[in-house]
């Protein structure tokens, strides 16, 4: 009976160093897991300052891109003035607009989109916001009415710059912009304003959604020139047909 | 007594243990740890009132501890914090054996008083 007792006493005593030992254990190991959080939390400092270089650089990078354009505009002059033919120069002008290399300034139309202010009463919130779609059939309105040239929020539209939707933004030229957007369009005032406002046109369209769109026709607007660098990878100009043939 | 000696030699295991507890089995390990205790205290209590069975002690302590790991796990899978079931069971058997304990403690005197009462008094009857 007593051999009994003491076997029992024994078990519980083992168990209860079962019990402290779990005990230590996971109290350790806790400790153990708000460190490595810890260490996240440095470790997305780290992150946050390689971004911040980053930034930097491209900065940096913008400043080079600027001068070289600088020069490379100094040497145009410099060509013009040599005795280059003055059609050579026009043409020049035309291209470098179409390529968006200069800041343009003419007439024109400024459309305003911000982000609908109605109430829900679809409940889908994706009805109420301005999408890529959205900007993307203002542009083409604006180019089938004959604009000479178009911005959206101070970014040059190219032939290949891309509008798209990414998460709460839209990039544009590889940056993001958020609402509102500001498009302009250089070309005949009357026209463009004329093809937007139009009876079942964009901004009616836009318009049932509750999105507010402001067109203003303006005397002078400014269109700076495209930030980037458009580099030709694949394309290339075509031979004439008589030399492909052989 | 020596189930607080028991309690501290475990914890020193514990502290001088040389692996730390993956964070994945933090669970599990928590589970355990509260089935253990509950058992223990379990333990202590049926010691204190006499009625401790070893084979319903240890088959408790190793099952409990089962099902808490099993339940764990199963909740894991399914994604139900289903570990809740044995917190809440073995949170409230420990209030239970504490609550045991503690009367089973607090009025043994007064038994033992009783008793030897009881004892005093028969051979005095036995006189009369």
């Amino acid at each position: 009976m007593k051999k009994l007792k003491n076997k029992g006493e024994l078990a519980v005593v083992v168990v209860c160093a079962v019990v402290g030992f779990l005990l230590a254990a996971q109290l350790r190991s806790v400790k153990l897991n708000s460190a490595a959080d810890a260490t996240n939390a440095s470790r997305l400092e780290t992150l946050q300052n390689l971004y911040n270089e980053a930034l930097d650089k491209q900065d940096g990078l913008e400043q080079q891109l600027a001068q070289a354009q600088h020069e490379l505009g100094v040497y145009r002059e410099e060509a013009a003035a040599g005795g280059g033919s003055a059609a050579l120069v026009h043409e020049l002008e035309q291209l470098s607009i179409t390529a968006g290399l200069t800041d343009l300034e003419g007439p024109g139309v400024a459309v305003v989109l911000e982000d609908s202010s109605s109430a829900n009463v679809t409940g889908d919130e994706a009805d109420y916001l301005i999408h890529d779609s959205d900007l993307l059939s203002v542009i083409n309105e604006l180019r089938s009415a004959g604009a000479e040239a178009i911005s959206l929020n101070g970014e040059r539209i190219l032939a290949t710059s891309e509008i798209r939707c990414t998460g709460a933004v839209v990039t544009v030229n590889g940056r993001r912009y958020a609402a509102p957007y500001v498009i302009m369009a250089i070309g005949d005032a009357n026209t463009l304003y004329n093809a937007l406002t139009m009876r079942n046109g964009v901004v009616d369209i836009l318009s049932q959604w509750g999105i507010t769109v402001k067109v203003t026709a303006g005397e002078l607007l400014l269109i700076p020139k495209y930030n980037g660098t458009v580099e030709y990878q694949y394309a290339r100009t075509a031979q004439e047909p008589e030399e492909r043939g052989e | 007594m020596p189930e607080l000696i028991g309690l501290l030699v475990g914890l020193v295991a514990g502290v001088l243990f040389p692996w730390a507890i993956p964070s994945q089995y933090s669970l599990y390990v928590a589970a355990g740890l509260l089935a253990a205790l509950d058992s223990a205290l379990g333990g202590f209590r049926a010691r204190i009132k006499g009625e401790f069975k070893l084979d319903v002690f240890l088959s408790g302590t190793v099952g409990n501890t089962a099902i808490a790991a099993f339940l764990t796990w199963l909740g894991q899978k399914l994604g139900i914090p289903l570990y809740l079931a044995a917190v809440v069971v073995f949170g409230t058997r420990m209030f239970q054996n504490f609550a045991e304990i503690r009367r089973e403690l607090l009025t043994s005197r007064q038994k033992r008083d009783k008793i030897g009462q009881d004892i005093v008094l028969e051979p005095e009857d036995g006189t009369k």
